[in-house]
């Protein structure tokens, strides 16, 4: 499984989505992804990708494509 | 036996709010919930108290962060359910991992903090299933509720109190999606367990002000 597709299937299973509802998902568009659904997410990407997110880099994790932006700042090829 | 009109004293953690409860007896005292050792130590010297038991109601770290300190200054046991006696040492069950986003998110961004994850080593004493303990005439059960977290315990000390952690916490509803948390364990087993509470029961949350839990407030939180 390719890195963008380990970063997909996070979100669709997190937040019962399919793939083509993930491009310009925004925090908080959708009611799984609140706060609570936030934080689990960040701790499901840190252990899946081995890195360990900062808490300002936490809080600016927007959006699908910001995200994915912040992962490539942690040497994440995506 | 403890009377009805009993109440123990309530610290509250200015940066998370939960509540940690003292009991005394004469100059010994049993803690449910350590959740700022400073503000427990503080009070445990000016009443001349010395700790001698801490209770646990779930591992979430806002009502364990002064554990460390508390088994340091003094020669405590404690008592826990298994799962929260596991969940205590992980930075993920114990939430201290993500506390530090957590609050930021809880405060609606006002609040900005460090909160560097800890783990604790293991209860000193745990239980699968209910656990009955007397202290000093006292008599503690301990009944595992899983849900909020795997280890979520009520414990109702003389068949007068209860201290229901994050269960029942005025004006919340229960929260399964914290990590540990589970839905299905809550339907399974918290809600059953909960729904065997004796009421009405002067009932001291993790968070907030004792109330009167009567079978009426069962029912705003689904306890037919």
């Amino acid at each position: 499984m390719t890195n963008a597709e380990k970063y997909d299937t996070l979100f669709m299973t997190n937040f019962k989505l399919t793939k083509d509802q993930l491009p310009g998902l925004k925090y908080r568009a959708i009611p799984l992804w609140d706060s609570m659904g936030h934080m689990t997410l960040m701790e499901e990407v840190e252990d899946t990708f081995d890195i360990s997110i900062d808490t300002p880099d936490v809080l600016s994790f927007s959006s699908y494509e910001k995200g994915m932006e912040i992962l490539r700042k942690y040497g994440v090829s995506i | 036996m403890c009377p009805f009109s009993y109440t123990p004293a309530c610290l509250t953690d200015p940066l998370t709010q939960s509540n940690c409860y003292i009991i005394a007896h004469d100059k010994q005292a049993l803690l449910i919930d350590p959740n700022n050792a400073p503000l427990i130590r503080s009070y445990l010297e000016a009443q001349h108290l010395l700790l001698e038991y801490v209770l646990l109601t779930h591992e979430h770290c806002d009502h364990m962060a002064g554990l460390n300190e508390l088994r340091q200054a003094y020669k405590v046991q404690v008592i826990a359910s298994k799962a929260c006696s596991d969940g205590i040492q992980s930075t993920t069950l114990n939430m201290s991992r993500i506390m530090e986003s957590y609050l930021y998110f809880k405060s609606k961004g006002s609040l900005r903090v460090s909160y560097p994850k800890f783990t604790c080593l293991a209860a000193d004493i745990t239980f699968d299933n209910s656990y009955l303990f007397t202290w000093y005439g006292h008599l503690f059960r301990c009944l595992p509720a899983a849900g909020h977290t795997p280890g979520s315990t009520c414990i109702i000390m003389d068949s007068a109190l209860l201290f229901s952690g994050d269960y029942f916490i005025p004006g919340e509803e229960v929260i399964t999606r914290l990590p540990g948390g589970s839905d299905e364990l809550y339907e399974q087993v918290g809600k059953k367990a909960l729904r065997a509470l004796p009421a009405p029961i002067r009932t001291y949350p993790g968070h907030g002000e004792s109330f009167l839990l009567t079978q009426e407030v069962k029912q705003t939180y689904g306890l037919y």
